[in-house]
């Protein structure tokens, strides 16, 4: 059994002024969903429409079989905008809109109605590995059924509380930058027209470090990695707490290259979605042979995934 | 009276296009189940109020909203510290409503499969939840809200949903694999689905899957602003309904493979036998007047469990009590079971509709249902809905075995999970 890539998509954050955000630019969404029903929908929403989308045009695949979503936090704003209401209004003559929104299965449910998709749905939303947990599943059911097209994603999004709360609590350290963004791949079990190969996905929901050293030299024996052939994507996020043990880990091997994509992507619970399509982008645009997605939210709990180049 | 409408069954009956149901797959069995709701605090006294028809309609003592003046809501009459005292675990480390209730009931199931911490069986864990920890971040966004350097942030550090998988999942040992589901209300129903997949991967020998969520200020205004609320105890699938009680709880199984039984030694309660989850693509909150959501669902996991319409002796409905929801989750039955539906029930007219906990806790009562061979009555029914005429059990019936019980959590988004569980 082997798993297929087919296509991918990925809405970037850009680094704000200061340098002390990563946040979206407003996607144009207007081709895949009437203005008047969008208009209404968040950032977020908005966000993982266009993302999912994108990669099922990328694909040519105008239905998806299947929708696997992973969202940390879901839809912050909706959820704060509803809270806001009831306690502006006292509990009376609340508008339903942001409340119906604040569902974290908002955007897999909009994909599947926007594409007319009947398949499986679901929605992961376990912190640091709610991509992956997305990614995981997906890849499972490939193997169970390879002629199906699975759409698998992450999105997040920074609100103005979000940044207030986590500044307090102090958990985004030394150079560690917030950021958000919604990434999107099509995964099969069948060859044609893939872009790449997923060869592997491990998640460890786990901060213990002699776990995550243990696990990550098992995967790279399992799958056979000559890190001197393997470019790696590190989970540093320059938190020097959460960036020095996880450099040991690494430093034993001679990498090919080490790529840090939360320099360009900020930190955040789904940033391994965006991770993932880099890798992607990676082995088809640079003809790297593979690359070793490592991530991590903070101190919390890792994941491995395996891309590798299907034309070598 | 009991009446029958037909439907024009054929032009539905075209089979859906199922996912991956064709490939043979590892068979899952439920090993243990724990539960918690307004109507008891673990598997026996739940047991005892579906047998005497006690709903959880009640005063409410701890959710602090006005609405709970105006509408019955199905509290769980426990205190956190009392559920913490319970669940035998630190208010300091369980700190929502959602990780406390979630701490009690999977305590409870990996108590009755005799779940030893290090016991070598890998094990993961997996938890449907909507709100997470939204009960205590709506007391921190009271002060936030108006100075943002203020509010305890203690509150608000357990917002995202994944916090109460993380907790329960070290506390009884379950670590190997965890995750957390959100869809809306099959959420719970969903992660029997995953842990299903998981076990057949072989990426875990043992699931504990099930949900939790409390009641909140947030889900409570939420469910008012949609006008779905009944100022009364509810009625499900009555021609009469005027919306839904909302209540609060957990449930969790413990789910194994005929491989992980011969070394744990545990003994099944009963199988997992089908399962299907789809997008219905029609509307982010409402149902198809066809319930072509909910018919696929079942359709799918009858054909999954290999089983034809006439093996299952008994539903046990999503029946929230809404207008559209039930209307359209008749018209699915009847497309699926035609003129001879089996014996059926709502079980939220007791426990009222426990959104991410509900698929879990519905689960859990279908599997003390095959185990206690009782079937679930359901409360106040007077008239039947004209154009499908489903009669649901009155009363609840006891020493009535039953083999197959069908399972239906659906939820916004257009999500559809129906799950079916076998004595075996």
């Amino acid at each position: 059994m082997t798993v297929y890539i087919k296509s991918t998509a990925a809405l970037m954050p850009e680094k704000s002024e200061n340098g002390r955000l990563f946040v979206c630019p407003k996607p144009q969404i207007k081709d895949f969903i009437d203005p008047k029903e969008s208009r209404r929908m968040s950032g977020i929403i908005k966000n993982g429409i266009f993302a999912g989308m994108t990669a099922l045009k990328n694909g040519g695949i105008p239905k998806p079989d299947a929708i696997i979503t992973g969202t940390g936090l879901g839809c912050l704003s909706d959820t704060i905008k509803f809270i806001s209401s009831i306690v502006q209004y006292n509990e009376e003559n609340l508008n339903p809109a942001s409340f119906i929104y604040s569902t974290h299965n908002t955007v897999g449910g909009a994909i599947s109605i926007l594409t007319g998709c009947t398949g499986y749905n679901s929605t992961f939303v376990h912190r640091g590995i709610s991509f992956e947990s997305a990614l995981m599943e997906a890849f499972l059911i490939s193997a169970e059924s390879p002629e199906l097209n699975i759409l698998a994603g992450g999105v997040d999004e920074l609100t103005e509380e979000y940044i207030a709360i986590t500044a307090r609590m102090g958990i985004y350290k030394e150079s560690s930058v917030p950021g958000e963004g919604a990434a999107f791949v099509v995964i099969s079990g069948s060859k044609e027209n893939a872009v790449c190969e997923m060869a592997a996905i491990k998640i460890v929901p786990s901060f213990d470090k002699i776990t995550v050293e243990n696990v990550f030299r098992q995967f790279i024996e399992l799958n056979g990695i000559d890190p001197s052939k393997t470019v790696i994507f590190t989970p540093f996020n320059g938190d020097s707490e959460c960036d020095n043990w996880k450099k040991q880990i690494l430093m034993p091997h001679s990498w090919k290259r080490i790529v840090n994509p939360k320099e360009i992507t900020g930190e955040f619970m789904t940033a391994g979605a965006l991770s993932t399509v880099m890798a992607v982008q990676t082995v088809v645009e640079k003809g790297e042979r593979q690359v070793l997605v490592w991530n991590s939210f903070l101190n919390m709990e890792n994941a491995f995934i395996l891309i590798k180049n299907v034309s070598i | 009276m009991i009446f029958f409408v037909r439907i024009a069954l054929n032009e539905y009956y075209n089979q859906p296009k199922s996912l991956g149901s064709d490939l043979s797959m590892v068979r899952v069995f439920i090993t243990g189940i724990g539960i918690i709701s307004s109507i008891g605090k673990n598997c026996s006294e739940t047991k005892m109020s579906i047998i005497e028809g006690r709903g959880g309609q009640t005063t409410t003592k701890y959710i602090d909203s006005a609405l709970s003046k105006s509408f019955p809501l199905c509290e769980v009459q426990y205190s956190n510290d009392e559920l913490a005292m319970m669940a035998e675990v630190s208010r300091d480390k369980f700190i929502t409503r959602c990780s406390l209730l979630a701490a009690v009931a999977a305590t409870e199931a990996a108590n009755s499969a005799n779940i030893r911490k290090n016991d070598n069986i890998k094990t993961g864990l997996i938890c449907g939840t909507t709100v997470g920890g939204m009960d205590r971040s709506e007391i921190f966004y009271k002060d936030f809200s108006k100075d943002h350097s203020t509010g305890n942030l203690d509150d608000v550090r357990c917002h995202d949903c994944g916090d109460t998988a993380a907790k329960v999942s070290e506390l009884i040992g379950a670590d190997d694999f965890v995750t957390t589901i959100s869809t809306a209300c099959s959420s719970s129903a969903n992660s029997f689905i995953t842990g299903a997949r998981l076990l057949n991967a072989g990426v875990v020998e043992r699931v504990i899957a099930g949900g939790s969520d409390a009641l909140t200020y947030f889900t409570v205004n939420g469910f008012n602003s949609l006008r779905i609320l009944d100022t009364d105890p509810c009625r499900p699938l009555d021609a009469g309904r005027k919306g839904l009680n909302l209540g609060e709880g957990a449930a969790f199984a413990v789910l194994e493979t005929e491989e992980t039984m011969k070394k744990t030694g545990s003994k099944p309660i009963c199988e997992l036998k089908g399962w299907h989850n789809c997008a219905e693509a029609y509307h982010q909150t409402a149902s198809s007047p066809e319930g072509n959501g909910a018919y696929e669902a079942m359709s799918g996991a009858l054909k999954k469990a290999g089983l034809k319409a006439q093996d299952i002796d008994y539903i046990n409905f999503h029946g929230t009590g809404t207008d559209n929801n039930d209307a359209s989750e008749s018209v699915a039955v009847r497309r699926v079971f035609g003129a001879d539906a089996p014996m059926l029930s709502s079980t939220k007219t007791l426990t009222g509709h426990t959104l991410g906990a509900s698929g879990a806790i519905e689960a859990v009562i279908s599997v003390i249902s095959i185990k206690e061979n009782i079937v679930p009555g359901h409360a106040r029914f007077k008239d039947p809905i004209e154009s499908t005429g489903l009669m649901p059990l009155a009363e609840t019936l006891r020493d009535h075995p039953v083999r197959n019980i069908l399972s239906n959590s659906f939820g916004f988004g257009g999500n559809n999970s129906s799950l079916i569980f076998s004595r075996c």
